[in-house]
């Protein structure tokens, strides 16, 4: 029906309006699969810029979600999601076949975020969760910093698969590809950290409940 | 037990993230059931979920990213598009239609600062074409009753002759108040006569029988007793006259069926009496003959008289309205602004150029449903657009039927969400002059401005419109 209304506007103006030519153009893309953007993304031309522009609106947040959560810095979460996309894009030159594209992508994340992350101590002793709370001040929502402080409790295995599955968005089969680990492990390893994590939080959200 | 329970917190947490089997879910289901505490610790599981979702959507990538990675790629680049929930996706437009565009599509942020705004560009170009049009059709068309202005440019020129012979005689008078007696004798008789002749009310004005009477004897100045023969014929157009003189009775028989009665009584007055003491002051004669609207002049007269403008006449009210349900084809989504009953409700001030055309100028406010993609990324819904603008209204009153006419109309303006356009085409049922109804279907377009881009939406409905003319 919207092709439809946007042809028909599109013809009735005499084509006189290159944002709706444009249009009709973008409906197509909206409801293209991620192979097809992926394969607009190879072959070029006009269509590459709006592919870009699609898979973009469907997998930025969650990369940059990803990187934020393990990283804890924005300018670093900015930096992979830059890095994911640029790289992701010469995979694509390079007429690599991707069948899960969102899995594709943070795997990319990943590696980017191990590399930085490799340069830091990840983990932190329970005993020092209070000064890590203190020291987290990019954090202005009180929940995100409850989430932050007890992410960093979290063994990096563990952390890591429950930042994908709650941040990225994949399935436990899907981390597992990600991680290269079975998926029962994955499913322990996320519900262990959730469960920790509960225990960690909860004080604080009955907490807030009694206000 | 504790290892069952263990079990069974590992299982809301697999619920919780879809990921239980069926067997899963009706083992944890049942525990939950018999286990308080398992109750607990699913409602807090529940709790940090919410937690996480609430950070999620706090925690979005800055808008400049996706252009400086489309240009570290080499892509031409997008127009900025933060993460939408909504399935419009917006692209820009040139630089030119962007820019045209955002000059005459205001998007202001308040609905009350929108409506006012609108209205008032809106009838600021409704204002503006009605006088370009109105002063083109002036200056084009013909100037109605020639015929009459020529008619009426004789008379003047007679009355200046009379003048002049009457301002001859002024010397003779001696004795105005000597006259006031017969003045009112004069009206008296006056009011006898039947007919409206103004040669019979001047005749009787006079105790003498020669209409021609001393000028001693009367005080009321000619311009005073023409403009009273003057109400006096228009009030008695067809009614007998004096037959005091069988040539004037000719000759204003002739023009009462020349239509000319009024204005050519006043020469015929005028051209009779010796009676001119004073200047007589020929009232200015104006709006000679009928409009086409059919509006019978009056003078512009000295004393007392009503005097309308000829504009006015061609003036007239609309009120329209149109009740749900309509034809909702908008965005092309499926997710659309639910429609409140109460559809559309429209004003105008139309201006009749000739039976045929008309310009107006007419607002409104409108029910229709559109989702406006915000700076933010996300989407809000409009349930109402208020609107202005200038229409141009053809009729075709020779295909006219039991009081009922087609007409058609377009009308071009702006509106609290973009330029707007209004088609239509319906019939008009006018049983008196001052009064008409009519059903139209009409079609409305609307060119939203969306983040930089522009889409397209309409509406069509059935309208129905009242309209009074002064």
């Amino acid at each position: 029906m919207k092709q439809t209304l946007l042809i028909w506007c599109h013809y009735y103006t005499g084509g006189k309006f290159p944002g709706l030519r444009k249009k009709i153009e973008n409906l197509e893309v909206n409801s293209a699969t991620d192979k097809e953007l992926c394969e607009a993304l190879r072959e070029g031309g006009e269509s590459r810029e709006q592919a870009f522009a699609e898979l973009y609106r469907r997998y930025a947040s969650r990369i940059y979600q990803y990187a934020r959560r393990i990283l804890n810095r924005d300018a670093e979460a900015e930096d992979i999601l830059q890095e994911t996309f640029l790289k992701f894009l010469d995979i694509l030159k390079k007429d690599a076949v991707i069948e899960n594209v969102p899995a594709y992508l943070l795997r990319i994340a990943r590696n980017l975020s191990l590399r930085v992350g490799s340069k830091k101590q990840m983990t932190v002793p329970i005993e020092d969760y209070h000064a890590i709370f203190e020291e987290s001040p990019m954090e202005a929502d009180e929940t995100s910093k409850i989430l932050t402080m007890s992410l960093d409790l979290l063994p990096k295995e563990q952390r890591e698969a429950l930042v994908l599955q709650v941040y990225g968005g994949l399935s436990y089969i899907e981390i597992g590809e990600v991680m290269g680990v079975p998926m029962t492990t994955v499913r322990n390893w996320v519900v262990r950290a959730k469960d920790k994590m509960r225990k960690i939080v909860a004080p604080y959200f009955q907490g807030e409940e009694s206000h | 037990m504790s290892i069952a329970n263990n079990a069974h917190s590992d299982l809301i947490h697999l619920f919780i993230d879809g990921e239980a089997t069926e067997t899963e879910r009706n083992a944890l289901f049942g525990a939950l059931k018999d286990s308080p505490e398992l109750q607990e610790e699913f409602a807090s599981a529940m709790q940090l979920k919410q937690a996480f979702a609430s950070d999620i959507m706090k925690l979005q990538p800055p808008s400049y990213l996706q252009e400086r990675i489309a240009e570290r790629a080499g892509l031409i680049v997008a127009a900025s598009s933060t993460v939408a929930t909504a399935p419009v996706v917006v692209n820009s437009l040139s630089n030119s239609v962007t820019s045209a565009l955002s000059t005459a599509a205001p998007y202001a942020a308040t609905g009350i600062s929108k409506g006012l705004l609108t209205l008032l560009i809106g009838t600021t170009v409704g204002v503006l074409s009605t006088i370009g049009v109105i002063k083109y059709t002036n200056s084009t068309k013909e100037t109605p009753n020639a015929e009459m202005i020529g008619r009426q440019s004789a008379i003047v020129d007679r009355h200046s002759s009379i003048t002049d012979r009457q301002n001859s005689e002024t010397s003779q008078a001696s004795n105005i108040n000597e006259g006031a007696e017969n003045i009112s004798g004069a009206t008296n008789n006056q009011s006898s006569v039947s007919g409206n002749s103004l040669r019979a009310s001047t005749n009787n004005s006079s105790t003498q029988t020669n209409r021609f009477a001393p000028t001693n004897q009367i005080t009321e100045s000619p311009a005073r007793r023409v403009n009273r023969a003057v109400a006096e014929s228009e009030n008695n157009l067809a009614t007998t006259v004096d037959n005091n003189s069988a040539e004037d009775i000719e000759t204003v028989n002739n023009n009462v069926s020349n239509g000319t009665t009024v204005h050519d009584d006043i020469a015929l007055a005028a051209s009779m009496p010796t009676i001119g003491l004073a200047t007589p002051m020929i009232p200015e004669v104006k709006n000679i003959g009928g409009s086409s609207a059919g509006h019978t002049p009056l003078y512009d007269g000295n004393e007392g008289f009503f005097s309308e403008p000829e504009w006015m006449a061609h003036m007239s009210v609309i009120l329209r309205g149109m009740p749900a349900p309509t034809s909702k084809v908008f965005q092309g989504g499926k997710d659309q602004a639910a429609v409140p009953p109460w559809n559309n409700v429209g004003w105008g001030l139309k201006y009749e150029i000739d039976p045929f055309s008309a310009v107006a100028l007419e607002g409104g406010l409108e029910t229709f449903p559109v989702y406006l993609l915000g700076k933010d990324g996300k989407f809000t819904g409009h349930h109402s657009i208020g609107w202005g603008g200038a229409s141009f209204t053809y009729s075709f009153p020779f295909a006219e039927i039991l009081a009922i006419h087609p007409e058609v109309r377009a009308l071009a303006g702006m509106s609290s969400a973009g330029p707007i356009t209004k088609f239509s085409a319906g019939l008009v049922f006018q049983p008196v002059g001052q009064f008409s109804v009519s059903v139209d279907p009409e079609y409305t377009a609307l060119f939203i401005k969306e983040n930089g881009a522009i889409t397209a939406g309409s509406k069509f409905g059935l309208t129905g419109s009242i309209r009074f003319h002064f």
